[in-house]
């Protein structure tokens, strides 16, 4: 996979993600808890009455789960016509990549395998390449 | 069926309009086959839905082209020039006629033999095109057309876009409301605002009204269908309609589209016998399906019912135990109604084969889920040999809802207000709560029904710390999902109640079974809607094993379910002997706790439903903190029996006699080459309580020491039962001297303690006999 991809940062991994898959990044004002959720999800949130599901990206590789997601930042991708907002830590900017991810032997380790896709080379430092509905579902569906 | 012969004018005119380039390509070209088949579609078509309408001559010549054409289709005749003119020529004719039609004229005269009869191979070929200046299709283009039409065709994602719109609208308006309440608005902006509320709310009922169907559309090919079928299986039978004015939502037309279907299938191949059969049993050979729809408040009713061999009811109950969903005691205590609705269950299958009609995977189970999804339900009612009615319940509208919103544990949900009955404001604490077992239960209008604490069951904080958990919340929901399927629900408040806008949430969230959406309130923030349903299921309810606790009669039940006289159910009893009860004689599994009983004298006495009955099955042994006693009776008492465990239910054989000194059984039973011992109800009721017939009416009294003391306990001497102080619903209310008890009623009797100036009617209080001829009057008057 070439293209456009958008760095991000999620407990000091700097991730990659298909920039055609992200369809806005959003700061996380007001947080609506579900209870009964499943670990990997924050609550609902609305962006121009719009409501979206947000994903505890921590909590989905394993970590614990991060604040109570106010104020943090996310990106929104779409699946099956729902909205979904993945809290990361941070979001970097848009960089071009030509070169095809490359699986790391071994693994990413438990958590981030159920994310990762491979790594790639974005301005010379490698970045995770996740896969962002695997966020929602739990499983990367582009091995590479 | 004016809007429906709109939509058929709509239909042939769009076709023609399409079918236009292949007529004049198919004229040019008789041998190309792709024109060809656009042709007999269309004609096929017009065939099919003019039979729905009285019109023979377009009937006719579509027939007679659709034939010719499907000929040539078969290779039987060639399209020469002659076929391809005739066949143009009754193109243009129904084209024609369809304009004529529109225009309201009567199409009975005139005649069209004459190009019927050149469609023949060796007809005479029809001179010339009639108005071959004018292509068929120009006379129909709406520019062209005299009369203004009184119906548009508009797509369907237009009017999608235009819901949605609205929806925000309603979502802005909401958020505007909220603002202009905490502003403080002056009088004149609230009266402006409550105008354009008012505005927005008909143009909403115009818009929903524009995405509804008649029912019509969705009866138009069931005919096709059941004909198809029944063909298929050998069996005849014709289908009736009623209702086709109903409208609904077209996205929900098309939801229970499907369900419909099934049901169909099911009633051809399982219901309807082979017409010999029907014939030996006196029926009309031909079976009959009828599909009715009415409108019920803010739901439609769709009936589907077949006169066929009806369901049985045991031998579902008898898959449902063979397909391990079930214990042969459990569907032995359901009712025959709560048996039959077993077929709704996952994972039953009764078809004794499995038939290329139905049974292909498709269960019933998927149809009621599909119906729940949306709001709605399914039950069934059959009479063995003579018919079987599914019952079908849907919302009108699935985008906008009504509902309340509620707060419990710090947290907002939003409930939809279909399902609430009531809200109970249990400000003093009043209302009667009660644990059977792990269930909560309240007393609701003299019922108990099972109660959740909201916060509870969503894992929430505890709202008011320091509170028992066991205690009642100041606000308790009545919730409705079916017949006799009702239950509570405890919230801390109810703080708004608002047209919601229903979203759907992701499969994660939905999976959890409690969430049916999401919805923004007005000021954008996202709250959950709850599945009411799905927290009942969740919780089991009202599922099959809970039944004994389900605190619902079972009296007139009782009389359908002749058989289960034959019936016997084994337990274990406290003392871990097993025994037999005749099942006829069940009325109820109670589960007791130790506080309610009484055995300090010879015989063990227990409250229930506010009752004292007789307990026995204890033989001196101290009652468990908690156990389960049957409520059994022989028409008239009713007697309490300790059990450890209720068994099976068996089928009484040989009853042998071994003691004849025994007067507490009748017999033995064999059973599997164990004796165990039937209990004889003559002698357990004779030993009950002196005889008297339970009136089941309910009287409140006033709070007087004379009614206390003398008038209740004449009342329960006679069988009838006193309402508690604060159960607030009774049968009759009892006055003494105008004052009235403080319960509501719909009977008021009257007594006095002084004879002057009574109201007409009134009873002196004295006068006993003609107090209770006036209760056997009423109780006569609610039995009939």
């Amino acid at each position: 996979m070439t293209g456009s991809f958008l760095v991000a940062e999620l407990a000091t991994v700097r991730l990659a993600l298909p920039a055609a898959d992200v369809r806005a990044v959003i700061e996380v004002t007001a947080l609506t808890p579900v209870p009964l959720a499943p670990a990997h999800v924050a609550g609902l949130t609305a962006v121009r009455s719009q409501a979206m599901t947000v994903i505890d990206s921590r909590a989905r590789v394993g970590l614990p789960p991060g604040g109570d997601g106010a104020g943090q930042l996310a990106v929104v991708v779409s699946l099956d016509g729902l909205s979904y907002a993945l809290l990361l830590d941070a979001v970097h900017d848009v960089k071009a990549c030509t070169q095809p991810p490359a699986a790391v032997r071994g693994g990413y380790g438990a958590g981030w395998d159920r994310v990762a896709v491979g790594m790639v080379e974005l301005d010379g430092d490698p970045a995770l390449l996740v896969d962002p509905f695997a966020f929602i579902s739990g499983e990367a569906r582009r091995a590479a | 069926m004016d809007d429906l012969l709109t939509d058929f004018i709509a239909e042939v005119r769009e076709m023609l309009a399409g079918c236009e380039e292949a007529i004049v390509a198919w004229e040019a070209d008789p041998a190309d086959r792709a024109r060809l088949d656009t042709i007999f579609r269309f004609v096929h078509t017009v065939k099919g839905n003019c039979g729905f309408f009285d019109l023979p001559r377009l009937a006719a010549l579509s027939h007679a082209a659709e034939d010719a054409l499907g000929d040539v289709r078969a290779g039987r005749r060639v399209a020469d020039a002659d076929l391809v003119t005739a066949i143009l020529a009754i193109i243009d004719r129904l084209a024609e006629l369809t304009q004529a039609l529109e225009d309201g004229e009567d199409l009975a005269a005139g005649n069209d033999a004459d190009l019927i009869a050149a469609l023949r191979p060796d007809g005479q070929p029809v001179p010339a095109r009639q108005q071959p200046e004018d292509p068929p299709a120009a006379a129909l283009a709406p520019t062209s057309n005299q009369t203004t039409s009184r119906s548009i065709r508009v797509p369907v994602e237009l009017l999608d876009e235009v819901m949605s719109g609205m929806s925000d609208m309603v979502l802005a308006r909401n958020d505007f409301d909220r603002r202009l309440r905490v502003a403080g608005a002056s009088a004149e902006l609230d009266s402006a605002f409550a105008r354009l509320s008012g505005i927005l709310a008909d143009v909403r009922g115009s818009v929903t009204r524009m995405r509804m169907n008649r029912f019509d559309q969705l009866f138009l090919s069931i005919p096709r269908l059941v004909r198809d079928l029944a063909h298929e299986l050998g069996k005849q039978a014709s289908v009736t309609f009623a209702g086709g004015d109903v409208e609904l939502d077209r996205e929900i037309m098309e939801l229970i589209r499907d369900p419909i279907t099934h049901i169909l299938r099911n009633a051809l191949d399982h219901g309807i016998e082979l017409p010999e059969v029907r014939r030996a049993v006196g029926k009309p050979v031909a079976g009959t399906l009828a599909v009715s729809a009415r409108h019920s408040g803010n739901e439609v009713c769709l009936t589907i019912a077949d006169d066929g061999r009806g369901i049985d009811p045991q031998r579902i109950a008898a898959a449902a135990v063979e397909a391990g969903l079930a214990s042969a005691a459990d569907v032995a205590l359901l009712s025959r109604e709560q048996q039959l609705n077993l077929i709704f269950t996952p994972g039953l299958s009764t078809a004794g084969q499995v038939s290329a009609i139905s049974g292909r995977g498709v269960g019933m189970d998927v149809v009621r889920a599909n119906l729940q999804r949306i709001g709605g339900n399914i039950a069934v009612q059959s009479v063995a040999g003579e018919r079987t009615e599914f019952h079908l319940t849907v919302p009108l509208t699935l985008s906008i809802i009504s509902g309340i919103i509620v707060e419990t544990g710090g947290q907002q949900i939003a409930i939809p207000q279909s399902y609430v009955t009531e809200v109970v404001r249990n400000g003093g604490g009043n209302m009667a709560h009660a644990w059977a077992g792990d269930t909560q239960l309240v007393a609701y209008r003299g019922v108990h029904i099972p109660y959740l604490a909201l916060h509870e069951v969503l894992g929430l904080p505890v709202p008011q710390p320091g509170r028992q958990p066991a205690a009642l919340p100041r606000t308790v929901i009545i919730l409705q999902t079916g017949d006799d399927e009702r239950f509570a629900i405890g919230v801390d408040r109810i703080s708004d109640h608002e047209d919601l806008v229903v979203k759907p949430l992701g499969p994660d969230l939905m999976r959890i079974g409690v969430y049916a959406g999401v919805t923004l309130l007005g000021d954008g923030k996202p709250i959950l809607l709850l599945d009411v349903r799905g927290l009942a299921q969740r919780h089991a309810l009202f599922a099959a094993e809970r039944h004994g606790l389900a605190m619902q009669d079972r009296e007139e039940e009782q009389a359908g379910a002749a058989p289960a006289g034959d019936m016997a159910l084994l337990f274990t009893g406290i003392d871990g002997t097993e025994r037999a009860v005749r099942f006829a004689a069940l009325e109820r599994v109670h589960l007791l706790r130790a506080e309610q009983i009484d055995c300090q004298g010879a015989q063990a006495v227990a409250a229930v439903d506010g009752h004292l009955l007789p307990l026995h099955g204890l033989a001196g042994d101290r009652p468990p903190a908690v156990f389960s006693a049957l409520c059994l009776t022989d028409g008239g008492r009713r007697v309490l029996y300790a059990v450890a465990a209720v068994g099976d239910c068996i089928a009484i054989g040989a009853l042998h006699t071994a003691d004849p000194h025994d007067r507490a059984h009748e017999g033995l039973l064999l059973v599997d080459e164990r004796p165990v011992r039937l209990l004889d109800m003559t002698w357990l009721t004779g030993t009950a309580a002196p005889a008297r017939h339970d009136h089941q009416l309910t009287c409140a009294l006033p709070d007087d020491q004379w009614a206390r003391t003398i008038l209740a306990p004449l009342l329960t001497q006679a069988g009838y039962r006193i309402a508690l102080p604060g159960s607030g619903q009774a049968d009759v209310l009892i006055a003494l001297d105008g004052v009235l008890p403080s319960a509501s009623g719909e009977r008021v009797l009257h007594l006095i303690s002084d004879a002057h100036g009574a109201p007409p009617g009134a009873i002196h209080r004295s006068d006993r006999g003609r107090l209770l001829a006036m209760l056997a009057e009423i109780t006569a008057g609610a039995r009939a």
